[in-house]
């Protein structure tokens, strides 16, 4: 079944029984009364309300809602490269959300804003966390990861040389 | 003498083994040869950037870890970015978050919030048709960690709130 799954999603309860227009590729295909917060349109432009659409769905087309530019969450997808200079773990959040370990992760995720949160690895410094947007569909952020050691031995040497002066300055 | 000799060499085999597994694996190449989308970053220290929204509710006096923009060459997206430390834990800045989105009439389903003791997280999107102005938040709630001394310091988990602002087509 040569078919795709489209999710139309509002919270706007005045949009109820709003016409919807669907373009493909700038042409008109399909008008629509939004009758539920969650709407599905499969390929054969059939609408249903809790539609039990298609489970084939091969690279969704270049379709948009008018007015409406975040119906494409889901639909459009990018990549999300992980690296770190040592074995670590993440979690990336946003649309959807992943974990990983090791040194390097590409997944494949919606489009939207991703925010990586670093696991923390004794005796190192956790990277900040940081956010990118996967803006475009088919697009690449990349999440660099570097954790440093903790600087524990100059406080041994400070506590070193403390101890040093202290005993110094009692026995003098 | 011809075990101290058979003992001396199994150390030193024992010991390159070891030395050899242990290394730390070099990154592995990247999957994908597209390059990561290019943006340019400014950085607002300890005020938030130019485009965060007024309206998401910040700690009084809040001192922020992170503030910065990024604005996408690929396309009308910007992101803007904020983390704080906060003594609330995570499931209270969760809850304080997924209050004030919810009145507020940003669109956050079931599946975009994810409550948890260690790592929370909600995704919203809001549009604002005035403006012509589609906008995405991702609010990231991690826990602190005690190994930086963060726990002495009434800090009790990282806060990070991204909101993405794109221009929607004029095709109204």
């Amino acid at each position: 079944m040569n078919s795709w799954l489209y999710t139309y999603k509002d919270s706007r309860d005045d949009l109820l029984g709003a016409i919807i227009n669907i373009y493909v590729k700038g042409i008109k295909l399909l008008s629509i009364s939004l009758i539920s917060f969650t709407m599905l349109v499969c390929g054969t432009f059939a609408c249903t309300a809790d539609g039990t659409c298609a489970t084939d769905c091969p690279a969704p087309p270049n379709i948009g809602v008018q007015n409406r530019p975040w119906c494409t969450d889901g639909a459009e997808k990018g990549t999300i490269r992980v690296t770190t200079n040592i074995p670590g773990s993440w979690t990336v959040s946003g649309t959807q959300t992943f974990s990983g370990s090791g040194t390097f992760q590409n997944v494949t995720m919606p489009v939207g804003v991703y925010t990586i949160i670093w696991g923390a690895i004794d005796g190192y410094v956790t990277p900040p966390s940081q956010t990118q947007t996967l803006a475009d569909n088919g697009g690449v952020i990349s999440f660099a990861g570097t954790y440093v050691t903790m600087p524990t031995v100059n406080l041994y040497f400070s506590l070193f040389e403390a101890l040093k002066s202290l005993v110094v300055s009692l026995t003098s | 003498m011809v075990l101290f000799v058979g003992v001396v060499i199994f150390c030193t085999y024992a010991g390159y083994i070891y030395g050899y597994s242990s290394a730390i694996p070099a990154p592995l190449m990247n999957q994908s040869s597209q390059p990561p989308l290019s943006y340019t970053r400014k950085d607002f220290q300890k005020n938030t950037p130019t485009t965060f929204l007024d309206s998401i509710p910040l700690p009084e006096g809040v001192s922020l870890l992170q503030s910065y923009e990024l604005s996408y060459a690929s396309s009308s997206i910007q992101q803007a970015t904020v983390v704080f430390t906060s003594p609330k834990n995570v499931i209270e800045n969760y809850t304080l978050y997924e209050k004030f989105l919810e009145e507020n009439e940003w669109w956050l389903p079931t599946y975009n919030k994810r409550a948890g003791i260690e790592l929370s997280s909600l995704y919203a999107n809001k549009y604002d048709k005035e403006k012509g102005l589609m906008y995405a938040i991702n609010v990231v709630v991690s826990k602190a960690d005690p190994r930086v001394g963060t726990s002495t310091l009434n800090i009790s988990s990282e806060v990070s709130i991204s909101i993405s602002t794109r221009k929607t087509s004029s095709d109204k």
